[in-house]
């Protein structure tokens, strides 16, 4: 950490991963503040029957954001946090990948937590529950009264993108970045766990790979449902996805399906870095191997599998097939198993060890403790008969409480204090971390353990009559809230007051076994003088002749070294955030006085990042098995294209799911002409034959030949758009109205095909900027790689509209 | 001048296979007599087939790391499986 009279501008413009890491940690304990004080806030209204403290509508606003923020804005972004700082130190790299869209992805993150938060002063937060199910979340009118939540989908749009770009850097990082020789068996605990995470909240490759796509996987399905729900309450007049009262409960189920899609990985999203945090803590402190290591990171990767087939047990009670809800009860009590095997692992590794009680291993330990039981309530949900009567009770609260801060957050908090010395340099207060853990395990278990008697009392309700019995076991509830809740006060004036005043730490206050403690406290920029090289038995060469184990010292990486800081990751998120809520905190919209700067500011973004010099580190010797070959930004291309695959496959299912069960449809070519869907076609598949030449050109050097092939393939992808809107025009004003008389076949086909528009068009503007450069001679030699991931993404969107075509003009 | 990738030539007759197809698509769909289901899951082929010569010859799939398809593979899996589910979900509904 640097503290100058530059400061300031150091934090806003600093893209080091050790820095960012730093601003999400920070960030996401700030907004477990004030979920937190939400949560007091409930329940001290739950301590009394009667409504008195919170009316029923701030109640539910308060039920809803305090599930929203802790779950996306705290519990993931705490972790990666951890994981921005300590993944590149244990992989033995400098940095992340892409360490300007790292910064980017942390902006996103922060101005999307600051729109949520925007939304109560914007005609009220949103109040539908965290889940924002359909139809809570319908309009009740023609504007859409209501911005809170119209502005809340805008900022998950926000956190989406800026997952979806963290969970790219990641998986190229851990693909393309280990130091020399570090093989996945060679992986501590948190890099699996990480790597297992990426992939949910985006998805994997081989059997490692599967793992590390989670994050990359699932998001994406929540993005396009946050499309349809944007859509819906941006354009209620018009569009109605999710609102339209034509077609029964099929918007509902379709909300739920996309939406647990994306939500119980979550779960494992949220979870996954906490165990990999466990399995760091407890060898540094049992000084034993993890028990079973292997089986570990293997239960992991099947969890990782397995938690994409079991959304449907949130569905249990909506009247969906017995045969589905079947199937989802055997992959949920499945999912357990692996989960299982980690417990036991974790188990046997503290098993007649002499541990070193510190704060992180108390941590630690309560964190496996409250997880059993969180485990064990859970496989209850996984009956169909059970759940028929614990859904939406009290039941189910103490259950996820206990999986998602139980483990998650006190594992992190282990976490926390683990790596605090490493990132400071200062030692923590030892006394006040060992009273911190004790009041909030002692506290956690008072606010939820009655929760579990509470079998009859459903979730997010502000009253109840006092004969229903529920006062004591609330009133306990409410005095286990404020215990724990005051206790992490102690967490902040610890980490505090140790930040100027702790002892100093040295390199290796731990003695641990991981790369991290081989350098000093806390790291220089670039991590290490020189990249360490791992032998296969185990051994480390660090460079300059010296050579020990993985504990022994590093030199450090202080000296010359490429500026880490760029302005324009901000600034392209602050252009994002103002177009954002321009679009959605007026009724109607859009508000031109935030769209239109909002758009200025995000073109100036773009333009700066595209034309900045940016020094990416990049020809060290790397581990790059088992994607030796593609350079790293082509492998980060591909990575994304996989979750536009997700994205589309969703709106395009979405549609599918609308249209198969929808009362009518029109007949072919009544109401979307075949003409202009082939003429289309057989533009864009001309601009990727333009767009493949252009490659070729790059390839032989010919500069005249890859302007032409640029210039035909920006003409091609103008005509597309402009044919394009002709028809959207023609279709709107029609005499009989499209919106009016076939409101299903007019929303699902806007929104698809709006949605594919919006990615030529983005298409469009890389190639103008692509064109000056092309004159100017680059892109020959390494420069083709350019012209090649711009390629990938032009084909990507080719080939969506190859499925577009048929699917609404020929069938 | 480096030989990287495929021949203009391979483009230009992926680009006309691809020109074909699409016309087939269009005829198809005027031929008298097939059956609706016929007709859907043949379009779907062909637009599946159509995919995959993009993503093999002008995406230059075929010549990358076989683990790269298996993330893409993985990506089409997961959502051919959320559909496939969320269909039989509804099954009650159209008995």
């Amino acid at each position: 950490m640097q503290i100058s009279g530059q400061a300031a501008k150091y934090w806003l413009y600093s893209t080091n991963h050790k820095d960012v890491g730093v601003l999400y940690t920070v960030t996401s304990l700030l907004f477990f503040l004030i979920g937190g004080v939400l949560a007091l806030s409930m329940r001290a209204q739950l301590a009394n029957p009667t409504p008195g403290i919170l009316p029923t509508s701030t109640y539910n606003e308060f039920v809803t954001m305090h599930g929203l923020l802790m779950i996306l804005w705290v519990l993931s972004p705490l972790a990666i946090g951890l994981a921005n700082y300590f993944i590149p130190l244990q992989l033995g790299a400098r940095d992340l990948a892409f360490p300007r869209l790292n910064a980017l992805s942390y902006w996103l993150y922060l101005f999307g937590g600051a729109g949520m938060v925007l939304t109560f002063f914007v005609g009220g937060g949103p109040n539908t529950g965290w889940t924002l199910y359909n139809p809570q979340t319908a309009c009740s009118d023609p504007l859409c009264a209501g911005a809170g939540l119209n502005v809340a989908t805008g900022a998950l749009v926000l956190l989406v993108a800026s997952i979806t770009l963290g969970s790219v850097n990641f998986i190229v990082t851990m693909f393309k970045m280990r130091a020399p020789g570090l093989k996945f068996s060679h992986f501590s605990m948190f890099p699996w766990a990480m790597l297992v995470t990426v992939v949910i909240m985006s998805i994997v490759l081989a059997i490692i790979g599967i793992a590390a796509f989670m994050m990359l996987y699932a998001f994406p399905s929540f993005l396009a449902g946050l499309v349809l729900l944007f859509a819906d309450r941006t354009f209620p007049a018009r569009l109605s996805y999710l609102s339209s009262s034509q077609s029964g409960n099929i918007p509902s189920l379709l909300w739920d399906d996309v939406f647990w899609f994306f939500g119980h990985p979550e779960v494992y999203i949220v979870l996954f870095p906490a165990i990999g945090v466990i399995g760091e803590i407890l060898p540094t402190f049992t000084r034993r191997p993890l028990y079973g290591a292997k089986y570990v990171a293997w239960s992991m990767i099947a969890a990782a599998v397995l938690s994409f087939i079991v959304w449907g047990h949130h569905m249990f009670i909506t009247g969906v097939s017995p045969l589905s809800t079947q199937l989802f009860t055997i992959t949920t009590i499945g999912v357990s198993l692996p989960f299982d095997v980690i417990t036991i692992s974790m188990i046997e590794t503290l098993y007649k060890a002499k541990i070193r009680m510190k704060a992180p291993v108390l941590f630690a330990i309560g964190a496996v403790a409250l997880f059993v039981i969180g485990g064990i309530t859970g496989v209850f949900l996984a009956s169909i008969a059970l759940d028929h009567q614990l859904r939406g009770t009290y039941f189910v609260v103490a259950h996820f409480h206990y999986i998602m801060v139980g483990a998650g957050i006190l594992a992190l908090m282990g976490g926390l204090y683990y790596w605090f010395p490493k990132m400071t340099g200062r030692m923590y207060n030892e006394r006040i971390a060992k009273l911190h853990f004790a009041l909030s395990f002692i506290g956690f278990n008072v606010l939820y353990f009655p929760m579990f008697f509470l079998l009859e009392m459903p979730r997010r309700i502000a009253s109840y009559t006092i004969n229903t019995g529920w006062l004591p076991l609330n009133q306990m509830a409410t005095i286990g809230g404020f215990i724990f809740g005051l206790a992490q006060l102690l967490l902040f004036a610890n980490l505090g007051r140790s930040l100027r005043n702790g002892t100093p730490a040295g390199p290796n206050p731990w003695e641990g076994w991981t790369f991290e403690w081989s350098t000093s406290s806390p790291p220089p920029p670039e991590n290490f003088g020189t990249i360490p090289r791992v032998a296969s038995d185990g051994t480390v060469d660090f460079g300059s002749g010296h050579r020990g184990s993985l504990a022994t010292g590093l030199p450090n990486g202080h000296g010359a070294h490429p500026s880490h800081l760029s302005r324009w990751p901000i600034i392209m998120a602050l252009g994002a955030f103002l177009f954002l809520l321009g679009l959605t905190v007026s009724s109607p919209p859009p508000n031109y006085f935030l769209l239109v700067p909002g758009v200025v500011v995000g073109v100036w973004g773009l333009t700066g990042y595209g034309r900045e010099a940016f020094v990416v580190p990049e020809g060290e010797k790397t581990a790059d098995w088992p994607f030796a070959g593609i350079p790293r930004a082509r492998l980060g291309v591909w990575v994304f294209l996989a979750s536009e695959i997700i994205f589309f496959g969703v709106l395009l299912g979405a549609y599918a799911f609308v249209r198969t069960n929808a009362a009518t449809w029109p007949a072919i070519n009544s109401l979307f002409e075949i003409s202009h869907g082939a003429t289309n076609t057989f533009i864009l598949l001309a601009s990727s034959l333009t767009a493949v030449l252009a490659l070729a050109c790059a390839r032989q050097g010919s500069k005249s030949g890859l302007v032409a092939s640029l210039v035909g393939t920006f003409a091609l992808g103008t005509l597309f758009l402009y044919n394009k809107a002709m028809e959207w025009q023609q279709l709107a004003s029609a005499p009989v109205s499209i919106f009016a008389n076939f409101p299903l076949p007019a929303t699902t086909y806007y929104i698809t095909t709006g949605v594919h528009g919006v990615h030529v068009f983005a298409g469009l503007l890389m190639i103008g900027y692509l064109i000056p450069n092309a004159l100017k001679g680059k892109y020959f030699g390494h420069g083709e790689e350019t012209i090649h991931h711009f390629g990938l993404y032009w084909h990507f969107v080719d080939i969506v509209w190859i499925f577009l075509f048929p699917l609404f003009y020929l069938i | 001048m480096r030989e990287k990738g495929l021949s203009v030539r391979v483009y230009i007759i992926v680009f006309a296979v691809l020109i074909g197809v699409t016309a087939g698509e269009l005829e198809l769909i005027n031929l008298p007599n097939l059956a609706r289901d016929f007709v859907v899951t043949t379009l779907i082929g062909l637009a599946v087939a159509k995919a995959a010569l993009v993503v093999l010859f002008f995406q230059e799939l075929k010549d990358e790391p076989r683990p790269l398809s298996i993330v893409l593979v993985v990506a089409v899996v997961i959502v051919t499986a959320l559909l496939s589910v969320s269909f039989l979900q509804l099954h009650p509904f159209h008995t």
